[in-house]
């Protein structure tokens, strides 16, 4: 399901100062049972960046603080910047501040609790991502 | 007696030399005989008459029918008919006659014919009516003037009257019937109460009834009569040659008004409050003098017209009265006004205000004086003063500006308060323009606020900045009061209050609300940090911990020790963090006991508390001069203990540690900079490092710590009212800078 | 001060949610924190289509697996969860063992909590609640109701009801003129500095606002209506 249309893996880069949560990410991964997916992981925006830039990046789930950058009103943007043009993700273990209600301004998709993450979530996340939201025709206009 | 002639020829003579027309009619109403009379008034030869009908003798259809049904066919019973009718003569022209008609009757007794005697009333018609139309020229000439005019006989009995005497005796007017004698109408017009004077009892009235029957029979000079509606009537009266009694009357209430008014200006003059002397200048006396006068002198008329000037003119008052006097007697200077005062009888003495004229008598200069007794307005006066006075202690002693301008902003009066501020004397501000003291800033907004003042809204307030004399910035509450008079302003007050410290106060307040604000920012945002960096990790515990379950289950046990690795590691996190917590939350809001001590002193204590740190890093202290701090020592301690172990925690590895610490103190406060060669700490980063738990480097394996102790550094600065923060310039490593009041600041 | 703690969807995202994730994870909370593991909202359309929870306009966390058998795609007309749903407009407990369904029965439990749900243009909606232990008892199923239709009456505001709104946003207008200048998803994107993703929501939200099917359509309808020039 979650699979591209071409049969390659769905690849996830995790961006997370805590290395911690990319292990609970891989657990959860697992329990997604419609999912197969390639998670990477890096630590820091910077590293980020190197990756998107590198290409084959599908999604990326992006830790709300990194150090030392303040949330992802800085980081974020510097994904766009690089040209990735894949969903964002941000997760956060916090999302009450207020800031996170103009999240699509600094071009992120969605957000959600890292409590609220588990299969099912996952399988949401990849099937509406995924898939295009343009009937065929539509996408089909500028082919 | 027997006649000479016959009857028949005596009837005929008759007949001829009558004056009247005699005409025979017959039964046919044809004139059958006429004598020579009528042939004179008509106009026909006898023989012409005969055969004429009465359609050639009346002059209108209607006579002729009427006499001819009254008279024919002749049988009827009617003997006999008198009236008057207008006739045609010969050439047409009309007579009027008295037609006497008698029927002629035969030996039988029956009428035969008729004869009718005409005279002719034409004449006597015309004298009445010119009689009649004179008489109506008199009567609307007597009517059209408004004097009353009345005419009474030899006998005294009334000939004619005019309205106007109808109207003006209104009263009496029943008794004015044509032939009723003076004396009744006189008589009802008593009994009526036609007249104001004719006294009340019955004897009264008839000696007036005698009086006036007196002076009606032998008219002599005219008269006033009042009546009594308030009329008064100029009678004249006098006999005619012909005997006629011919009375006028005419309405004097004006001039008798008038001459009452002169009387009551009299009776005014004696009763105005005012004092008025009537003075004769060479006899030195008084000659008149009101009562006002009479009683303020307590004298008597009498006695007052024995006093001459010098009997209560007081004291050396005499000789002024004098001089004043003179220029008056020779009338150079009709009018004199003068201060003096007054003696009275008992010997006390008031002060008044003389207003001398002379009346020109060549015979005998009088002087007519009005005094105005001027205690009480003195009085009044020197109550004024008092209460200026008062007001100018007053307006002197307020620390307040007062100014008091015309509406033009013309400066009326200023207080000395105001006058220093603004640097001149109030009398040389006094006549200026309030606008030219006002400084330039403010002039464009006090204009637009003066025009705004209204007689609905008559005051307004504004708060002013204004340059001080020491330079300073004076805040200043103007308050501008325009009074208005029938809607027109007269008068402008102006009070400026220097409020300086009072928005000082607000000023301070607001700051301290921002502060307040800011603080409870800080503390909720502390408080999310503190419930997300422990939520964190009490989540990710809880999720290795169900991981470690699950595997155990399955039987997998190559994660295990990973997964508890994770779970110590968060736990220790936790520990630490915990315990920064409450030591923060010690010394975060604890009092501070402030104190008087040396810095070093802080410094070393701090240091000391590090040692087994300070031995690790190799770390130095440099401090380059000490200065004298008041405030807490062990939080300020805390504070320096805080830094140094930032240094020492983020020293470049395989380095020794240098740290200097530099103070200094000026008008300002105490500054101390604290800095080292270390790694140093981003710009960026330079106020999240003071957040609590803020990590500064991602590998805190490397450069371990709770990220409490800025935060805490912070909060001790500003309980001191200071302030710390990171000099972004300096780039050899970390250097904060401390600010702290100076004893007693804050 | 701590903030107490809240379920996600009574809190503050309720008034925050802005996109299908969002409501989501609000439908998700209802669910999970009533005892239930999956939930499902779609619109009751008509006999013949039975309910298509794998609708595109659909919300659900169903495991796919569930639908893998071509014949078990919709739930029916002769499906009981279907049949209540036409027959009732209170929410209900359904037990799937005394009336099994087909489509839920692979959720291994018996109670099913279904909550019809009305749009205020009148269509039908409904939320499925599966995959609990516990059955709710009148008080709890009052509670779902109330929630499910708080929550329902902002998804319908924000996500369901652009059919009938008039008027684009900034966003929206940015990305037609771009289109109009035969720019593709993945250069607005990166234009505009989103995702690719973010782009065809938006362009699928204008189709929709403006009642049209395809690019060429939204961009002449735009240019006709004055939207862009």
């Amino acid at each position: 399901m979650s699979s591209q249309q071409d049969g390659t893996l769905l690849k996830v880069l995790l961006v997370d100062d805590d290395p911690a949560e990319h292990v609970l990410l891989k657990r959860k991964l697992k329990t997604a049972e419609d999912a197969s997916i390639d998670l990477e992981y890096v630590s820091d925006i910077g590293g980020a960046v190197e990756r998107v830039k590198a290409g084959g990046v599908d999604m990326v789930f992006l830790d709300n603080r990194l150090v030392p950058n303040n949330d992802f009103r800085e980081t974020a943007p510097q994904l766009r910047s690089a040209g990735f043009i894949g969903p964002i993700g941000i997760i956060s273990s916090d999302i009450s501040g207020r800031y996170f209600e103009k999240f699509r301004e600094f071009g992120v998709d969605f957000k959600i609790g890292k409590d609220e993450i588990d299969g099912t979530v996952i399988n949401f996340i990849l099937k509406e991502y995924t898939l295009d939201q343009l009937s065929e025709t539509c996408s089909e206009d500028f082919l | 007696m027997r006649l000479p002639v016959s009857p028949e020829s005596l009837l005929h003579a008759l007949y001829e030399t009558l004056p009247d027309p005699v005409m025979i009619i017959d039964a046919d109403r044809k004139l059958i005989a006429s004598n020579a009379a009528a042939s004179a008034v008509f106009g026909y030869s006898a023989e012409e008459f005969l055969g004429l009908g009465p359609r050639d003798f009346y002059a209108s259809i209607e006579d002729a029918r009427e006499v001819g049904r009254a008279l024919f066919p002749l049988d009827k019973a009617t003997q006999t008919l008198h009236g008057q009718y207008q006739f045609l003569r010969k050439d047409g022209s009309i007579v009027t006659a008295e037609l006497t008609a008698n029927k002629i009757l035969d030996a039988d007794g029956k009428a035969v014919a008729l004869v009718a005697i005409l005279r002719d009333i034409s004449e006597t018609v015309a004298a009445r009516e010119e009689h009649r139309r004179t008489e109506s020229i008199l009567n609307t000439a007597l009517a059209s003037i408004s004097e009353g005019f009345i005419i009474f006989d030899k006998q005294d009995r009334l000939l004619l009257c005019n309205d106007a005497y109808f109207e003006i005796y209104a009263i009496s007017a029943p008794a004015m019937r044509i032939g009723a004698t003076f004396e009744s109408i006189i008589r009802y017009g008593v009994a009526h109460g036609q007249y104001a004077d004719c006294g009340k009892t019955e004897e009264e009235h008839e000696a007036w009834v005698a009086w006036r029957m007196e002076r009606h029979r032998n008219p002599s000079k005219p008269y006033i009569q009042r009546l009594s509606t308030n009329r008064s009537l100029l009678v004249e009266e006098r006999i005619a040659e012909d005997g006629l009694n011919v009375g006028v009357r005419t309405d004097v209430s004006i001039l008798s008004q008038a001459k009452n008014e002169a009387e009551r200006l009299g009776q005014i003059i004696e009763n105005v409050a005012q004092e008025v002397y009537l003075f004769s200048l060479t006899k030195d006396k008084i000659v008149s003098a009101n009562k006002a006068a009479r009683d303020n002198l307590q004298y008597s008329l009498e006695e007052l017209r024995e006093l001459s000037a010098a009997d209560f003119i007081a004291g050396s008052a005499q000789d002024e009265m004098n001089a004043l006097i003179a220029p008056t007697g020779s009338a150079e200077s009709k009018i004199q006004i003068f201060d003096t005062m007054h003696r009275r009888k008992d010997g006390s003495t008031y002060p008044c205000r003389v207003r001398l004229e002379h009346m020109e008598d060549p015979d005998d200069p009088v002087a007519l004086a009005f005094v105005e007794d001027m205690t009480e307005r003195l009085e009044i006066e020197r109550a004024l003063k008092q209460k200026e006075h008062e007001f100018e202690t007053l307006a002197r002693n307020l620390p307040d500006f007062i100014v008091r301008a015309k509406p033009d902003t013309t400066l009326t009066y200023v207080n000395e308060h105001y006058a220093r501020y603004v640097g001149r004397p109030a009398d040389e501000m006094i006549g200026r323009k309030f606008l030219d003291f006002v400084p330039e800033a403010n002039r464009a907004m006090l204009i637009e606020h003066l025009a705004s003042l209204s007689p609905e809204q008559p005051l307004r307030t504004s708060e002013q900045a204004m340059p001080s004399l020491t330079g300073e910035t004076l805040w200043c509450l103007w308050s501008n009061l325009m009074v208005f008079e029938d809607g027109k302003p007269v008068e402008l007050v102006s009070v400026g209050r220097d409020i300086t410290q009072v928005r000082e106060a607000q000023n301070r307040i607001a700051r301290q609300s921002r502060e307040l604000e800011l603080r409870n920012n800080a503390l909720e945002q502390f408080s999310a940090v503190v419930s997300h960096d422990l939520k964190a990790p009490l989540r990710q515990i809880r999720l290795f911990a169900d991981m470690i379950a699950e595997d155990i289950k399955l039987g997998k046990a190559e994660d295990l020790a990973t997964f508890s690795g994770y779970i110590s590691q968060r736990s220790e996190a936790m520990e630490a963090m915990t315990s920064s917590l409450l030591e923060y939350s010690q010394l975060a809001y604890q009092r501070i006991n402030p104190e008087k001590f040396q810095l070093s002193k802080a410094l070393n204590e701090a240091w000391t508390n590090l040692s087994v740190n300070v031995e690790e890093a190799q770390a130095s202290l440099i401090v380059e001069k000490d200065i004298d701090l008041y405030g807490d020592f062990t939080l300020l301690t805390h504070l320096y203990q805080n830094l140094f172990a930032n240094s020492l925690k983020y020293r470049r590895q395989d380095s020794s540690v240098e740290i200097r610490v530099e103070a200094q103190t000026d008008r300002e406060g105490h500054k101390i900079t604290v800095e080292d060669d270390g790694i140093g700490i981003a710009p960026e980063q330079a106020e999240r490092i003071f957040g609590v738990f803020q990590r500064l480097h991602a590998d805190e394996k490397l450069y371990s710590g709770t990220g409490i102790g800025l935060a805490l550094c912070r909060r001790i600065a500003e309980s001191h009212h200071g302030s710390i923060h990171l000099d972004t310039s300096y780039r050899d490593g970390a250097r904060f800078v401390i600010t702290l009041p100076r004893q007693g600041a804050g | 001060m701590l903030v107490t703690e809240t379920v996600l969807h009574l809190g503050p995202e309720l008034e925050r949610a802005v996109n299908r994730m969002d409501f989501f994870r609000l439908f998700k909370s209802l669910a999970g924190s009533h005892g239930f593991s999956y939930f499902g909202v779609t619109e009751v359309v008509s006999d013949e289509q039975g309910i298509n929870l794998q609708h595109v306009h659909a919300l659900h966390n169903l495991p796919a697996s569930w639908f893998e058998d071509p014949k078990l795609q919709v739930i029916d007309a002769r499906d009981p969860v279907f049949v209540r749903l036409q027959q009732s407009s209170a929410p209900c407990v359904m037990d799937l063992g005394q009336t099994p369904s087909e489509v839920l029965g692979c959720s291994g439990s018996d109670t099913v909590v279904i909550v019809p749900l009305h749009a205020a243009t009148g269509k039908r909606y409904c939320l499925i609640l599966v995959g609990g232990d516990a059955k709710p008892d009148h008080q709890a199923l009052a509670l779902i109701a109330l929630d499910a239709a708080l929550i329902f009456q902002r998804y319908f505001e924000v996500i369901l009801s652009l059919d009938s709104i008039s008027g684009l946003s900034d966003r929206e207008i940015q990305i037609v003129r771009w289109t109009s200048e035969g720019k593709t998803s993945a250069e607005i994107a990166i234009i505009l500095g989103l995702s690719e993703h973010t782009v065809n929501s938006y362009i699928a939200a204008v189709l929709r606002k403006l009642h049209v099917v395809n690019r060429a359509q939204m961009v002449a309808s735009a240019i006709r209506s004055g939207l862009i020039t």
